[in-house]
């Protein structure tokens, strides 16, 4: 491969991953959770991962979010090898490039949606001005939560707060959006809304988009669709 | 709600006792600029019945009467037929599927 080819091949790559493997436990107890991944995720596109239970779909997804630590092998988001970042280091790149939706929202209860989809911001230090606060609002009314932005996670249905914690992992316009099972906890209407939502948000934002998800229902949402079996990308 | 709101059921059926004491810690926590707000305070049998069916059918309880149980924590969705949970209730859950045994090899 010549350099051309290869930093060509990073600019159309949001992540990537090689000879990824992951093993937890040890001796008897020993789970082997990846077996050898290789895995291009191609920018401004919708990947599902799919699986059964065990079938090493989390595992994945953590190890290319630098949730976890993969055993051996390497990752690489918007171009850097997360095997070469220490754990501030590392920290600080997930704050600025990678978006996170969960099955749990994970909303913080005490700020209100407004609130919480302006924190990854003001976690990173920036300066929330006029403009950020339109670009917030904008968000929320792509989602459909801009009426509710004034108030708190317990207010709001399950749905709303799943679009919410959308639009807070969109405000930092991250490198990859990972949602890791994020329609988990919903209702069908209410699942096939957010679904619709992280679909677009790829087409006509631009936004690359991963998601875990054990269900075929949810990964036909998806441009493209990974399917995992024993650790390996069946 | 706060804990003066004598009109509002959850705080008025309160313990006696209880809701003085709340009242002192409140009254003193307002003293510096604290509010005290009440999330949830006394119940109804028949609210409380009805908050318990609601759990029941959103987190499945009751599957353990036909043998179902959830496996693993992070996957709600997931039930497995395990018979002697008709008789001895479900066994714990695996916190996720790395945690279960039968994952290991």
């Amino acid at each position: 491969m010549t350099t051309t080819t290869r930093q060509a091949t990073q600019e159309t790559l949001a992540a990537s991953a090689r000879g990824l493997t992951k093993t937890y436990g040890g001796g008897e107890a020993q789970v082997h959770a990846l077996r050898g991944i290789d895995l291009d995720l191609p920018r401004g596109r919708f990947t599902a991962i799919m699986g059964p239970s065990g079938s090493g779909k989390s595992t994945l997804m953590h190890c290319l979010a630098g949730l976890d630590q993969a055993g051996g092998g390497t990752v690489t988001v918007a171009g850097t090898d997360l095997g070469s970042l220490d754990d501030d280091t590392l920290t600080i790149f997930r704050r600025e490039h990678i978006g996170f939706v969960f099955q749990s929202y994970n909303l913080l209860p005490m700020l209100t949606a407004g609130q919480n989809i302006l924190l990854p911001l003001e976690l990173g230090g920036r300066r929330i001005d006029d403009a950020t606060r339109e670009r917030a609002h904008a968000l929320a009314d792509t989602l459909g939560v801009a009426d509710r932005l004034g108030h708190r996670p317990a207010e709001l249905s399950g749905g709303q707060q799943q679009r919410v914690a959308i639009a807070r992992a969109l405000i930092t316009r991250p490198d990859l959006l990972f949602a890791d099972e994020p329609t988990g906890n919903l209702d069908s209407t209410t699942s096939a809304e957010v679904l619709d939502h992280l679909r677009r948000s790829a087409r006509e934002l631009g936004q690359t988009v991963v998601m875990v998800t054990h269900e075929r229902d949810a990964a036909a949402y998806a441009d493209d669709v990974v399917t995992m079996q024993d650790g390996r990308i069946a | 709600m706060t804990v003066f709101d004598d009109e509002i059921p959850a705080v008025a059926n309160l313990d006696p006792h209880l809701l003085g004491a709340l009242r002192q810690a409140a009254a003193d926590a307002a003293g510096d600029g604290v509010e005290l707000v009440v999330n949830s305070g006394w119940r109804s049998p028949e609210y409380q019945e009805r908050l318990l069916q609601r759990a029941v059918s959103k987190y499945g309880e009751h599957g353990a009467t036909y043998g179902l149980c959830q496996t693993y924590g992070n996957e709600p969705w997931h039930y497995e037929l395990r018979p002697e949970a008709m008789v001895h209730g479900c066994p714990p859950m695996y916190a996720d599927p790395t945690q279960d045994p039968r994952m290991q090899q």
